[in-house]
């Protein structure tokens, strides 16, 4: 049932960077105001290059929708899908799970869970960085936690990780509901953060999230073929001369952080970084030399395209958030079907 | 093959929480021989390997191999001299049985390189030694018991190191396979002086194969000798518990066990 294409894999990987490129300048003309491919490509070019000659003839309101409203948001939003898309390789390669995502180890509840807190007691002594930061804060500490919870004699299994995310998460749900219950009237103030957006996106976000990734990307890349022989087991890949405990513990920080960046600037969007990995390794196999670039372009072209849709083609903008759970959840379904009857692809 | 190119293990202690499964173990072992080591389940047998490989530090005592502290090593170089069968193979992504195989080169790969005209062909001599290589192809997640298990041996091979260690390494398979992991681990110990380690639960194999055997009971080494000398009656009723007799096989020529069934 493995459909591998190991030898289109260049070719696999260069399209999809093409069709995420296509993507963003596609989107960033669609919308309230039509522009075209062109125009943005001269506005991008002309803001790059100081050339101010590119922007004759183009409206005087279309630099300031393309470069101040709409790539921050665009360029987030991608970033964003990239980042999940990675992290969901990386825990799904540690936790030796094909259903594992980035939120399997609680850190979604711990972020979200933070972003509540800075949203109900009304902080504002950060700005408007309060609640990304009070999010990113409750992600690390719950994963610091659950990183606590699952390790004995200084070793820890998949099966403790995943074990105590999901109690650290249920934990966490509980107290979220707790908050809510507090806030009385402030409570859609949290749900519609809950719900996850990129709406009013800055560069700002678009810097951080770029660190994020990047940072992500040398990382994981670098402990690629590790990553690939730890999925024999520890004690395999030990006596493979692979330093296991460590490895993990950087891929799991590593991966934890990207996730906690992008929920931190985008609120709670499940299911990207459990699908695309998933799909992809449908498509190139499990080496995450190959899956880790594919999911990036993957999951950066998905969550556009998804971020575009609510924004731009739906009559009222459903957040992202509940659009993404609305697509992946049957997604899911059909994934623990397939297993069930013995047709995994994975 | 000196004294001073093997394992010396002095006073190991290792627990699992209240558990102790090793207690105050001492143990030599030279290389160029193969080795097996019984006793009943739960005594500590897998634990010892772990402790070899360096995958379990000891609570107490000094583990060392060819003179040097074995949490020394990196263990990038521990695994170019030491090579482990486990019991247990965890194997949740479809990768190939080639790829599988390939992974045992990853000791001498640098990081991004791909593998080498050389790597390939111990690759294909690892796979053909233990008769996989018509299933190259095949999807590991989609092999049964005793399929994954010779992938396993594979492996090990392909590590090309002094030292193997088998963890039960063929107690998924069928009397044809196991007689053919055996042979193919004696011959490295007669014809390339190699070192086989292996736990090993079936006695009559142990004696057919091995050149020294260490009964382990409780987490503490019984005895250890050569198989000749070693195995008896006495032993293995105090060891495992049973009543028995040692006879000569007639078709081997070799000492084999018979037990008595019925009480």
């Amino acid at each position: 049932m493995t459909l591998r294409t190991a030898k289109k894999y260049p070719l696999l990987t260069v399209t999809l960077a093409a069709v995420t490129v296509c993507l963003i300048l596609a989107s960033a003309g669609m919308g309230y105001v039509g522009i075209s491919a062109v125009e943005v490509v001269r506005v991008v070019l002309a803001k790059l290059t100081g050339n101010l000659s590119l922007l004759e003839g183009v409206d005087q309101v279309v630099p300031f929708v393309v470069m101040e409203v709409r790539l921050p948001r665009i360029l987030t939003a991608a970033l964003v899908g990239a980042g999940l898309a990675m992290s969901g390789v990386i825990f799904q390669g540690i936790l030796l799970n094909p259903l594992a995502d980035p939120y399997t180890l609680g850190i979604s509840s711990g972020a979200a869970f933070g972003a509540s807190l800075a949203l109900l007691a009304n902080l504002t002594l950060l700005g408007q960085f309060s609640v990304p930061l009070f999010a990113f804060a409750g992600a690390v500490l719950t994963l610091i936690v659950v990183l606590y919870l699952s390790s004995f004699n200084g070793q820890m299994s998949a099966n403790t990780l995943i074990l105590s995310g999901v109690i650290v998460g249920a934990i966490l749900a509980a107290g979220l509901s707790f908050l809510k219950y507090l806030a009385d009237e402030q409570v859609a103030v949290i749900i519609f953060w809950l719900m996850g957006s990129f709406a009013s996106r800055t560069w700002s976000d678009v810097g951080l999230v770029t660190l994020a990734v990047t940072g992500g990307t040398l990382v994981s890349m670098f402990y690629a073929r590790d990553l690939n022989i730890m999925s024999l087991g520890s004690r395999s890949s030990d006596s493979l001369g692979v330093e296991t405990g460590r490895v993990r513990r950087i891929l799991l920080l590593t991966a934890s952080l990207v996730a906690a960046v992008c929920v931190s600037v985008s609120g709670i969007i499940g299911f990207i970084g459990l699908i695309v990995p998933h799909l992809m390794r449908f498509l190139v196999g499990p080496d995450n030399r190959k899956l880790l670039p594919i999911s990036i372009f993957a999951g950066a072209s998905l969550l556009l395209l998804a971020d575009t849709f609510t924004r731009a083609v739906l009559p009222a903008e459903v957040p992202i958030g509940v659009l993404t759970a609305l697509i992946g959840g049957p997604f899911f379904c059909v994934i623990f079907r397939k297993r069930q009857r013995g047709l995994s692809y994975d | 093959m000196t004294e001073k190119s093997g394992f010396v293990l002095e006073g190991i202690d290792y627990a699992y929480g209240p558990t102790q499964a090793l207690q105050n173990l001492d143990l030599s072992m030279a290389g160029g021989k193969f080795y097996g080591i019984v006793g009943p389940n739960g005594c500590g047998k897998s634990t010892l390997l772990d402790i070899l490989t360096g995958c379990k530090l000891p609570a107490q005592g000094t583990v060392s191999f060819a003179g040097r502290s074995v949490s020394s090593y990196r263990r990038r170089d521990l695994s170019r001299q030491v090579a482990l069968v486990p019991q247990d193979f965890a194997i949740g992504f479809a990768f190939t049985v080639q790829e599988v195989v390939l992974m045992g080169r990853n000791p001498y790969m640098q990081r991004f390189a791909a593998p080498t005209a050389d790597d390939m062909r111990i690759v294909d001599e690892a796979m053909a030694a233990i008769g996989i290589d018509h299933f190259r192809d095949r999807f590991v997640n989609e092999l049964s018991g005793g399929e994954k298990q010779r992938v396993v041996v594979a492996r090990a091979l392909a590590q090309r190191t002094h030292f193997l260690l088998f963890d039960e390494a063929t107690s998924n398979l069928d009397v044809q396979h196991t007689l053919q992991i055996m042979n193919v681990a004696r011959d490295l110990v007669r014809k390339q002086e190699k070192t086989v380690i292996a736990v090993i639960h079936n006695l009559n194999l142990a004696a057919a194969f091995c050149d020294e055997i260490i009964f382990m009971k409780k987490g503490r080494i019984v005895k250890k000798g050569p198989t000749g000398e070693i195995l008896e009656p006495g032993i293995i009723k105090n060891v495992f518990g049973v009543e028995c007799k040692v006879q000569k096989d007639l078709f081997n020529d070799i000492h084999q066990i018979s037990f008595r069934y019925w009480s």
